[in-house]
């Protein structure tokens, strides 16, 4: 698959990820709010899941630090007028709990427990090989990429994330994680050029 | 390949990750929690500063008590303690409270939906108040006050100053908590011993009698047996705030019948913001039935502090979350 090919150098393209904006709100208060909590829920939990899922590399770590997360922003949802700010918060929030729950364990002596999903789709599926090659072929390059995942440093991880995965700007994703645009660009550079070389070598 | 590629593969490796079916429940199950402890760290840190003050104040002078604590049993103030037998409760007549007479008129106010979050997982369906509601208000009033209810219109809205900020939490017990307060600010924890801090904060205990008893109890010392419980049992009971003044405006500490209404009201000298509340309690052991309370608070600054009066005299023309 050429899986060392596929890391570029240039910044990525912003993805429109984000929720839709501009709450109703009429007579000062939140007539709308629950909808916006349903909303909210509807629009982010499955993202920010994955999100997590992707910085924990556990299925079940990932459920509950978005669950915590959101439990966070719903507590304080009221202060927050736009939608867009809320997704921020819940970002920054759901980065910071996966980054505390990564303090609290030693995630590189659970290697079987991480990424499960992705060793799971390709373990689990049997009939992976009367499956047409490219079956086969992404799940192995799912398993490259986690192996490769797992094996950057926890910022460099975010980062990748948040900017591929969720696809946040330099700044948004500076903002989030609590850090400068110029760190970002750092852990970006370093951990594309980890990536790089961890997939030449498990190519 | 290119970052593309990259990001095509992220996607593919989190691809099957769904949420858990229960995702949205736990969430508001946690909010709840989170809510309950943080009020909780707060309550008990005022109440240890407050502990430390009466102490500061009542030791260097012991003779000459001058902390100035009145509450309608007569009790003295002190940390929480546990609430004696109600036959050994010292008896204290009621006090009618006078209510100067304001005019009033019939006026509309908007009745504004709050972000809710309900405890036994789902939203009650039956739509019951419209976007406005009528009321009988002092005159000059109506536009410096909303009416305001959960999301989907279904408690009875209280009344609160237009504009500000709300939400309401409705426990799996049926417990309900709607809080009033300016937008950008704290909501009220509801606990006397944080008062001060502008809002509106209306509480229901319903089914949970030990809350009905927590609610009521620094009124009512009797009424851990009005609510069929053992005075043996360990519940303690937090004392009022220093300097809080209680008038029972229905009822008294001590009364006791088929059904006993009280209605207390209650003023608390914080700072910045003074506050005023009401206590609506209902026996209805003796008819078989349970004990049931509701509470309302009231902080707002000196200079707006007469609205209190109609939020909660509106509070009490509702009966609010009442059984009868």
């Amino acid at each position: 698959m050429g899986m060392e090919a596929m890391i570029g150098s240039g910044a990525p393209p912003k993805e429109p990820a984000s929720p839709r904006a501009g709450a109703a709100v009429s007579d000062g208060a939140y007539p709308t709010a629950q909808d916006r909590v349903e909303r909210l829920f509807e629009d982010q939990y499955r993202q920010m899941l994955r999100t997590t899922y992707l910085l924990l590399g556990s299925r079940e770590e990932a459920e509950e630090v978005t669950q915590e997360a959101f439990a966070k922003v719903l507590g304080s949802l009221f202060r927050i007028r736009d939608d867009e700010r809320s997704a921020a918060y819940l970002r920054s929030a759901a980065v910071n709990l996966a980054r505390a729950r990564l303090r609290r364990r030693s995630i590189w002596s659970r290697k079987e427990a991480l990424y499960g999903a992705g060793i799971r789709a390709s373990d689990d599926e049997h009939a992976a090989a009367a499956q047409p090659d490219r079956h086969v072929e992404t799940a192995m390059a799912n398993r490259a990429l986690a192996a490769a995942l797992r094996q950057l440093p926890q910022r460099q991880r975010e980062c990748v994330v948040l900017r591929y995965f969720t696809g946040l700007s330099e700044a948004e994703t500076a903002a989030t994680m609590g850090v400068s645009k110029g760190s970002v660009k750092t852990h970006h550079s370093r951990a594309l050029d980890a990536l790089r070389l961890t997939l030449k070598d498990l190519s | 390949m290119n970052e593309d590629d990259l990001r095509r593969s992220l996607h593919s490796l989190a691809s099957d990750v769904e949420p858990a079916p229960d995702a949205l429940v736990t969430v508001r199950r946690k909010t709840i929690q989170k809510r309950r402890l943080h009020q909780g760290v707060i309550g008990s840190a005022i109440a240890v500063v407050a502990a430390i003050v009466v102490l500061a104040l009542v030791v260097p002078g012991a003779s000459s008590r001058h902390v100035n604590v009145v509450n309608p049993a007569g009790r003295p103030p002190g940390p929480t303690s546990t609430v004696p037998a109600a036959t050994s409760v010292p008896r204290t007549e009621p006090t009618v409270t006078t209510v100067p007479a304001v005019a009033t008129a019939p006026q509309t106010l908007p009745v504004v939906a709050c972000m809710s979050v309900y405890g036994a997982g789902s939203a009650p369906s039956a739509v019951t108040f419209g976007p406005t509601m009528a009321a009988s208000l002092p005159v000059g009033t109506a536009a410096l006050l909303s009416f305001y209810t959960n999301s989907t219109r279904t408690i009875t809205p209280i009344l609160g100053p237009r504009g500000w900020a709300c939400q309401v939490t409705i426990g799996g017990d049926g417990s309900t908590d709607v809080q009033v307060f300016p937008a950008g600010g704290a909501a009220p924890s509801g606990s006397l011993g944080t008062a001060g801090t502008p809002g509106i904060d209306a509480m229901s205990d319903s089914a949970c009698q030990g809350c009905v008893y927590t609610t009521v109890c620094p009124f009512v010392p009797s009424a851990l047996g009005q609510l069929g419980y053992s005075t043996q049992t360990g519940f303690s009971c937090s004392p009022l705030p220093a300097g809080t003044t209680a008038d029972f405006v229905k009822g008294s500490p001590t009364a006791a019948g088929p059904t006993v209404k009280d209605i207390i009201a209650f003023d608390v000298p914080t700072t910045p913001a003074p506050t005023s509340g009401l206590v609506l309690y209902d026996n209805h052991i003796g008819q078989g039935g349970s004990g049931s309370a509701s509470q309302e608070t009231c902080t707002l600054p000196s200079p707006q502090h007469a609205l209190c009066t109609a939020i909660l005299a509106n509070f009490t023309a509702t009966n609010w979350m009442m059984n009868s």
